[in-house]
């Protein structure tokens, strides 16, 4: 610690201005251009002086900021809405003011999943002084930890401001943990559930329910079907209308196989929101697997209406035809599949299906004898051959660079590429 | 000998040069204080630079090269007709057009240049730009940090006392946020942050989509020109709102008419994801020097793009101060070139100012880490020069072995800000040898050093053995050889560059090639015939009648341009 003082040459002091010109008068002696570890040294010995200074001046930690914290954080969920009146603003401090108006916001359900009336009040002139920012920011990360349920457009919103998902790693560690990874996942959307159906209903208590509904997720999530069974019914019970809620059910139904349950679960769902996609996949799923095929195909149309990217349900669509014996369209699903997505397996696998009237039944209508299509087949199976045994080859030169094995022994390497060989030729043969 | 000082810019370059009045901006030869760095070849491969090659990003986009600053001190080319050129070379010619500029206002020869530089350009982006300057006839005794030449022009540093301030420099593509403290004649660079990719050129898209989707445009049907007419309009769209209230955008499309008008209260609302993005590199630098806004005493505004009028709006309430504009946004920094040439000329005051500067970003290396349970995870970041640490520097941290019998250690060394390597930048990577022991019984040294020139150097040394390896990680300059450099020199100086004293006209006709391309109908006729009257008596080479011409030519253009012939 003297250390620092002799470097600075001067006498220990918590004058900042002294310290500034001592550092300025060795600094030409120092320079940094021209001697680097002279100017680190000075550069150190600066820092620490010019913070030792200043920490002597600084006051103990300002209790105002410890109050912040406790009064936002132990707020319990359910108080909020039977205390309003509690929430009188006490300060006019414009934080004061703000926070204020986020718990106004927050409690009003329907209001609170409206992104236009967190843009307004985020337009506040507080939120963009640079001054309260920081606080700003610690307040309502408090307080959401405890009020977390919005929608994902508003946690982006609260991201684009605040840019909370870049400094992922620095809130961690400030804050708690696990909150801060369910707001990431908010922002994300990986675990995303919709705020867009609800309707007013008289004593609900819509927080009760979202809490449900993530606790189900959750326990979904973990295969924790009892768990699942238990908080899906309640906030079954609650209010029944909610189509994640229904497919959470359906899920849960179909894992325990009472697929009629499931399918009247999907059925609800696409009552309330008739283009909802999962629901519509699932319940097609459901068709095919009671032979329902013509219904399965209707349910596909509509997904691929809506989303004409959606490999699944094409796929399952092109199942269907192959069970109807319609192996052209079916076909032409499937290709159309592995045009959008190369590596769709349950695609590949009915490819070759299609092709294959042993397995069908069908007669191969006459076009299939082309030359081109023979080309196309040639080429498929080589594709299907190379990505069954490049691991074999790239294994085998790697030991024909490094090695100096003869080839007697290493061509015992080639082994499984001639069993892949013969494999895929079999299956070719068949086609052809 | 003269000395001028240069604001080399990603979208506008400037000259300045010092009198006893102070700093003035020297006009080029269209009377204008800024050229757009923009260099574009003709048919008869002549060069040509400024606003004519402007107004050819328009027209003749495979032979025009903008924005190559971003990629100063890079290997990439650039393809224009006959030549390929690497962006030193095109900003050479851009240095080149400014020194003309600057040899005919001064009507006396300039051999030495100031050049400013983004202060968070390292060694080979400073070296690529005194090699352009040089290849360019200047030679180059120093380069300037943008931010410290906007302080130097609002006269920061003859402040008494001190004073810590932030710049805040808007440009066409980029957003560069420093905060500097100036006491006891040093330059104390704190922090800097920044966007690469946020700059006026995002405003005037903004505008661009929102009339594309106003009248629901297939933008894939357009061709290059039209859409380079849109972005035009856009343009003078947005630099209209900062004077007037309302804006207006006029295109001409498949022989039909468009046109949007808006105020600045609808361009706020479509800014405003914009202006978000603005509060990161703020905050960041702010955290970074430890500092609070009202430790700030000023906020300086420097780049075109602060003149918009929302950007002062947001500025205030940010910092609850009205920033200093006292100066043209646009033109602080070549003003503070002017005036560090004056300094250094005479030798005094600001020669002592000592410049003392950070290092942009962490600089690291990848570890493993344990997990517990016996599992490792490798491919974590673990910095060991922190961003925004004082330079030169050198630090040192000690690594041990992760398994039994381990051979060899493996030193990444990256650049960046996340927890995970793969999302940083790899310089480059070192292994060591270690003589077998087990887990953690060996360890190594690794020094980081990090020069005053942005030049990394890496050490390692085995503790129980005391080897060491060391690597440098500084871009080659190319591979060239000396006589390859100079044979390229002289086939640069053999290129021609187009007539000074013909440019004038020559943007006349670049610029009523446009107005063809965009206008229709009787418009186009007209200028048809505005264009063949000009160039019949261009060949008279009567100056008096070709400067007649060209000056009703450009009333009547300007009448077009504006909307009103239409
Ligand atoms: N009056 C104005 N209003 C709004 N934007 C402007 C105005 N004048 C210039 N700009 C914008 O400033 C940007 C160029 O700024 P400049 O500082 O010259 O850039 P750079 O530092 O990148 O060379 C352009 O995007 C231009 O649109
Ligand atoms: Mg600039």
């Amino acid at each position: 610690m003297i250390m620092i003082w002799d470097i600075l040459g001067i006498e220990p002091t918590n004058d900042i201005s002294v310290i500034k010109k001592a550092y300025a008068k060795k600094l030409r002696i120092y320079h940094p251009e021209d001697d680097p570890e002279g100017y680190q040294k000075l550069r150190e010995a600066f820092d620490q002086a010019l913070n030792q200074a200043k920490n002597s001046q600084v006051r103990p930690v300002s209790s105002e900021e410890a109050d912040d914290n406790n009064t936002t954080t132990e707020i319990p969920r359910r108080v909020d809405l039977l205390h309003t009146q509690d929430f009188v603003a006490h300060s006019s401090h414009p934080l004061d003011v703000f926070m204020q108006e986020v718990k106004e916001l927050y409690i009003d359900f329907f209001a609170r999943i409206q992104l236009e009336n967190w843009q307004r009040l985020l337009d506040s002139d507080v939120v963009w002084d640079m001054e309260q920012s920081e606080t700003l920011q610690s307040r309502l990360i408090f307080f959401l930890e405890n009020h977390r349920f919005l929608p994902r457009s508003i946690w982006q919103l609260f991201d684009s401001l605040f840019h909370w998902s870049k400094q992922k790693e620095q809130l961690q560690r400030r804050y708690n943990e696990a909150f801060i990874e369910y707001m990431f996942c908010q922002i994300t959307g990986t675990r995303e559930m919709r705020y867009d159906f609800f309707k007013p209903v008289d004593g609900l208590d819509y927080d009760y329910f979202l809490e449900l509904r993530e606790k189900a997720q959750n326990a979904l999530l973990k295969n924790d079907q009892e768990a699942a069974k238990l908080y899906l019914d309640i906030a079954y019970e609650l209010y029944p209308d909610d189509p994640d809620l229904l497919r959470m059910q359906g899920e849960l139904y179909l894992r325990i196989e009472k697929i009629d349950h499931a399918l009247r679960s999907f059925n609800h769902i696409l009552h309330i929101h008739p283009a909802d996609l999962d629901a519509l996949l699932y319940r097609a799923r459901i068709r095919y697997r009671f032979e329902q095929f013509v219904e399965a195909i209707q349910d596909c149309e509509q997904i691929l209406i809506h989303s004409p990217q959606h490999t699944d349900a094409q796929s399952l669509m092109g199942k269907c035809y192959v069970k109807l014996g319609n192996l052209d369209n079916a076909k032409q699903q499937f290709s159309q599949v592995l045009q959008k997505d190369l590596l769709h397996s349950e695609a590949m696998s009915y490819m070759s299906h299609v092709t294959n009237p042993t397995i069908s039944g069908v007669k191969r209508p006459q076009q299939y004898g082309s030359i081109k299509q023979l080309w196309f087949n040639l080429l498929f199976f080589l594709l299907i051959f190379v990505r069954r045994s490049w691991v074999y080859f790239l294994f085998y030169f790697i030991v024909e660079l490094f090695t100096s094995f003869p080839f007697t022994i290493t061509g015992f390497l080639l082994i499984p590429t001639i069993w892949e060989v013969w494999r895929t030729f079999r299956v070719f043969i068949r086609i052809i | 000998m003269t000395t001028i000082g240069i604001d080399l810019g990603t979208t506008n370059s400037l000259v300045a040069h010092w009198t006893d009045k102070g700093p003035v901006i020297i006009p080029n030869v269209l009377g204008k204080h800024f050229t757009p760095s923009v260099v574009s070849v003709d048919e008869n491969g002549e060069i040509l630079v400024g606003q004519i090659a402007w107004e050819r990003l328009i027209t003749h986009p495979q032979v025009t090269a903008s924005t190559f600053k971003r990629f100063m001190g890079t290997e990439k080319k650039y393809n224009l007709g006959q030549y390929s050129f690497s962006p030193e070379e095109l900003s050479s010619f851009v240095i080149r057009s400014l020194k003309a500029d600057a040899e005919a206002y001064l009507e006396e020869p300039v051999t030495e240049a100031v050049i400013s530089v983004p202060a968070y350009f390292n060694d080979t982006q400073r070296k690529a730009t005194k090699r352009a300057a040089e290849i360019a006839g200047l030679k180059v005794e120093r380069l300037i940090s943008e931010p410290t030449a906007a302080a130097i022009a609002y006269g920061l540093h003859q402040e008494k006392s001190e004073t810590k301030f932030l710049v805040f420099d808007l440009g066409g593509g980029t957003f560069d946020v420093s905060i500097l403290e100036f006491f006891e004649g040093i330059m104390d660079v704190k922090s800097i942050a920044g966007d690469n990719f946020l700059g006026g050129e995002d405003f005037t898209e903004l505008l661009v989509s929102y009339f594309i989707n106003s009248y629901e445009i297939d933008v894939e049907s357009l061709d290059s020109k039209t859409r380079s007419t849109i972005y035009k309009q856009a343009e003078l769209c947005k630099q209209a709102l900062g004077q007037e209230t309302v804006g207006i955008m006029n295109v001409v499309i498949n022989g039909e008419s468009y046109g949007l008008r808006l105020d600045r209260a609808d361009f706020e609302k479509l800014a405003y994801s914009l202006t978000l993005r603005m509060r990161q590199p703020i905050e960041r630098a702010l955290r970074d020097a430890s500092l609070s806004p009202k430790d700030l005493d000023a906020v300086i505004l420097i780049g075109g793009a602060t003149r918009m009028p929302l950007i002062k709006s947001v500025i205030a309430k940010m910092f609850g101060k009205i920033p200093y504009t006292k100066i043209n946004p646009d033109e602080a920094v070549a003003m503070g070139t002017a005036i560090q040439v004056a300094l250094k000329e005479r030798n005094q005051a600001l020669e002592e100012i000592i410049l003392t500067d950070v290092c942009p970003y962490s600089l690291g290396t990848d570890v493993a880490k344990h997990l517990g349970h016996g599992k490792t995870e490798d491919g974590y970041f673990y910095p060991i020069i922190e961003r925004n640490t004082p330079i030169p520097v050198s630090r040192i941290e000690r690594f041990h072995t992760m398994m039994d019998n381990q051979k060899t250690i493996h030193i990444g060394i990256y650049q960046g800000e996340s927890r995970r390597v793969e999302n940083n930048i790899k310089l480059g990577e070192l292994n060591i040898n270690v003589p077998p022991a087990p887990a953690g019984a060996q360890t190594v040294d690794v020094r980081y050093t990090y020069d005053i020139n942005g030049i990394l150097e890496v050490e390692v040394m085995i503790t129980s053995t005391g080897e060491k390896k060391r690597i440098i990680i500084e871009k080659n300059e190319g591979s060239l050889t000396k006589e390859e450099i100079e044979a390229r020199l002289l086939e640069l100086k053999n290129i021609k560059i187009h007539p000074r004293d013909r440019t004038e006209n020559r943007l006349l006709l670049a610029r009523g090639e446009r107005l063809y391309e965009e206008s229709l109908g009787d418009t186009r006729q007209q200028i048809m015939y505005l264009l063949q009257q000009f160039e019949s008596i261009l060949i008279t080479q009567n100056d008096q009648e070709v400067k007649k011409a060209a000056k009703i030519l450009k009333q009547r253009f300007d009448r077009i341009e504006r909307g009103i012939d239409f």
